[in-house]
């Protein structure tokens, strides 16, 4: 007989997410994914003026902002077929590029790290030691005795915060941590320095999109003009200053991020083993500027079936279905029938058991995330799938980066295949972020000087120019993976809209045909070391880097919102 | 002037009160008598992204819609320094923990502000909705009272 786990929440992520597990003996069997709060910003959508949806949709998520507002206007963009001007296209990638590598960077330190190194023993350190590592561990500049034992101070201060300090709700005495206390203050001092970096990064959605967090954007192009010698938003000045931040975005992927990544990959080998188990990887695809249309790419679409890298398939579009069989929702259609986005609803019925309860009943309904597939299949997306896609077709450099890495790492290449080959390929997708930001600056830069400064086209501005019934598709690479907005425009207000999110691809419950998500089944096989510290389903959960804020929102049984909060 | 007060606004304008920081600080910005040392920002449900405001910053003002047991819909709450994480970090909602994550974080960093204080009104609703209930609504001007209030008292300091 199985004996099942709950873990409730999965702590360190955005949004609330509820995995059980069923074991046999200390082994996972079987394991389902629960969005324990819905999603309702398609109702809020239907009705309204398809040119304000951005500022809506950048709202449905704390920490996506911008990917929304962004697939949001390429939808929009799609419908009133509208052509951005290249300098709006390549500031916008700009500040995508800015959300992948500040979201993998910030994932990587503050929301997984700690999966992997204990604080605690980081206090044994020698510092003289560490200082020793610093130097042999990568360029990064600071590696002095002193640095160390400053680091040494905060983590003593932190440790008195138990509650909500840095050390909270860790498993610090599972026997899975392996390293030594030397790496643990090491990788702990490039915690705090990913902060700090982190947080000039950002500025670039301040200098481009006039505010952060939540930067303007504009259906037909930038809302921010371009004068190079005046005092426009976009002038020298601010250009200079991107310039900057670029520069050193790469410096902090190479120095810090991608030597910290093998350090933690060479000491748990045992990661390359479990932690993916469908084999099927999408790639709706990020266009070569905005329109899918055009047909050139960034990121090309992908499907990738059953680990094939021979046979990269391109994608059909068509073939995206959202099912409820296991969601808290009703389909005019029935139960059993997917949907294509476009003719997507969202009717909310809850049918579970009313909390407080001890499992889920997952032979029913049991998630408020609905079930995308494509062609029917369930997929991974994101950064594995992204870097298995790109290795496929050989583009970017990602083959030959791809095994070099695992050369180094004295591991073949189809260890890439779990939870340690996903983190990795997180790493080198930010690498690869980064580098292309560096060339999206010199072609915005080249394309200024060569005199073009057109930054929107407003031509299709007034509804009185729209066709009275209109549909268009926005998608894009965001750092959890696959974005894609459908929206469905009559007589110039919105008729419906769907929002597909990565996170939705990856932990959704189980299909019409019973089919696992990529959580689900990245979960089979792992053995906990103490089933009441699940520390390993937190590493391969993390792995994926949740976001259930936009695949869900906070709502209790009958669909309103649980706050549970006192006052002392 | 550089800014020394920041007055941050957080919350989800898709779910109704929720989101009542952030309309009071589009009501602020419009203002005249906010004095020039003051930092408006429309936090909405961010984190670590907003540790940029924090630069220079020794005060610090959060708005947000607060539940209290011994409220009722639309008071003024005023929370101190002190209370501030437990408060937040016991809200069962998206954007307070990348807050309280915000707030650790700065701490580790040795940018935590000197002052902080909580102030908000009591929700009627956080259903799933763009817009404010009436209640809170009537409220805001209360609000806003409190929040310059809190502005001209600190300001006081400065002249000091």
């Amino acid at each position: 007989m199985a004996k099942r786990i709950v873990v409730d929440p999965i702590t360190r992520i955005e949004g609330h997410l509820r995995i059980e597990a069923d074991l046999e003996g200390n082994k996972i069997q079987k394991a389902y994914s629960a969005g324990t709060m819905v999603r309702g910003i398609e109702l809020i959508l239907n009705g309204r003026d398809p040119r304000e949806a951005w500022a809506f949709a950048q709202r449905i998520c704390g920490v996506c902002t911008s990917v929304h507002a962004l697939s949001s206007i390429r939808a929009i963009e799609d419908a009133l077929d509208i052509k951005v001007p290249k300098n709006a296209s390549l500031v916008r990638k700009l500040m995508a590029g800015t959300v992948m590598v500040h979201d993998h960077v910030v994932h990587f330190y503050q929301l997984h790290l700690l999966d992997w190194i204990n604080p605690i023993s980081a206090l044994e350190a020698d510092i003289n030691k560490t200082a020793k590592l610093a130097q042999s561990h990568s360029k990064a500049p600071k590696t002095s005795v002193e640095y160390f034992s400053s680091i040494i101070e905060k983590l003593k201060k932190q440790s008195n915060l138990k509650q909500f300090g840095l050390f909270s709700n860790g498993y610090w005495d599972h026997p899975d941590y392996k390293l030594s206390p030397e790496e643990n203050l090491l990788l702990l001092s490039h915690y705090m320095e990913a902060l700090v970096w982190q947080s000039k990064l950002v500025q670039i959605h301040t200098l481009f999109g006039g505010k952060n967090p939540h930067p303007n954007y504009l259906v037909g192009g930038i809302p921010a003009p371009i004068n190079l010698d005046g005092n426009a938003p976009i002038n020298m000045d601010s250009l200079e200053k991107v310039n900057t931040i670029i520069n050193e975005a790469i410096n902090f992927i190479e120095e810090y991020y991608l030597p910290d990544l093998k350090l933690i990959a060479k000491n748990y080998p045992n990661w390359f083993e479990v932690g993916e188990n469908l084999g099927n990887f999408l790639v709706l695809g990020e266009p070569l500027y905005d329109s899918h249309k055009e047909n050139k790419w960034f990121i090309p679409p992908t499907f990738i079936q059953n680990r094939d890298l021979n046979n990269p398939q391109n994608i059909d579009y068509k073939q995206i279905k959202e099912y409820i069989t296991h969601s808290w929702y009703d389909y005019s259609v029935g139960d059993d029938k997917g949907l294509h986005p476009f003719d997507g609803e969202t009717k909310l019925h809850y049918t579970g058991a009313k909390p407080p309860f001890e499992t889920l009943n997952t032979n029913q309904k049991y998630s408020w995330v609905k079930a995308p597939r494509y062609k029917d299949y369930s997929v991974e997306t994101g950064p594995l799938a992204r870097v298995v896609a790109l290795y496929a077709r050989d583009l970017h450099g990602m083959k030959a980066e791809v095994n070099s890495l695992f050369k180094e790492l004295k591991m073949p290449v189809r260890k890439i295949y779990s939870t340690m080959g996903r983190t990795l390929a997180r790493g080198l997708d930010a690498k690869l972020y980064a580098h292309s930001m560096r060339g999206w600056f010199d072609e915005l830069m080249q394309n200024i000087k060569n005199g073009d400064t057109k930054t929107a086209n407003q031509e299709k501005w007034q509804p009185s120019t729209w066709a009275d019934d209109i549909k268009g598709y926005g998608i894009m690479e965001a750092p959890r993976g696959s974005l894609s907005h459908w929206v469905h425009i009559k007589n110039g207000k919105i008729e419906n809209y769907q929002a597909v999110v990565p996170t939705t691809w990856n932990a959704s419950p189980r299909d019409a045909k019973g089919q696992p998500s990529a959580y689900e089944s990245s979960l089979v096989g792992h053995t906990l070391a103490n089933a009441s510290e699940p520390l390993e389903i937190l590493r391969t959960i993390h792995s994926f880097d949740p976001c259930m804020a936009c695949a869900v929102h906070v709502y209790d049984e009958n669909g309103k919102q649980q706050i549970k909060v006192k006052i002392q | 002037m550089t800014p020394s007060i920041l007055v941050l606004g957080i919350g989800n304008i898709l779910m109704s009160d929720d989101g009542v920081g952030v309309e009071v600080i589009k009501i602020l910005q419009k203002e005249p008598d906010i004095p020039q040392n003051v930092l408006l920002i429309d936090g909405g449900t961010q984190g670590l992204d907003l540790m940029p405001y924090f630069e220079n910053i020794d005060k610090v003002i959060l708005i947000d819609a607060i539940v209290s047991k011994d409220k009722k819909a639309g008071d003024l709450v005023v929370i101190e320094h002190k209370d501030i994480i437990t408060t937040l970090g016991q809200k069962m909602s998206v954007h307070e923990i990348g807050i309280v994550d915000l707030l650790v974080s700065l701490s580790l960093i040795d940018k935590e502000p000197k002052e902080l204080k909580l102030i908000g009104l009591t929700p009627q609703s956080v259903e799933f909705t763009y817009g404010l209930s009436q209640v809170v609504q009537n409220n805001i001007p209360t609000l806003i009272e409190a929040i310059k209030n809190q502005i001209k008292s600190w300001s006081k300091e400065y002249i000091c």
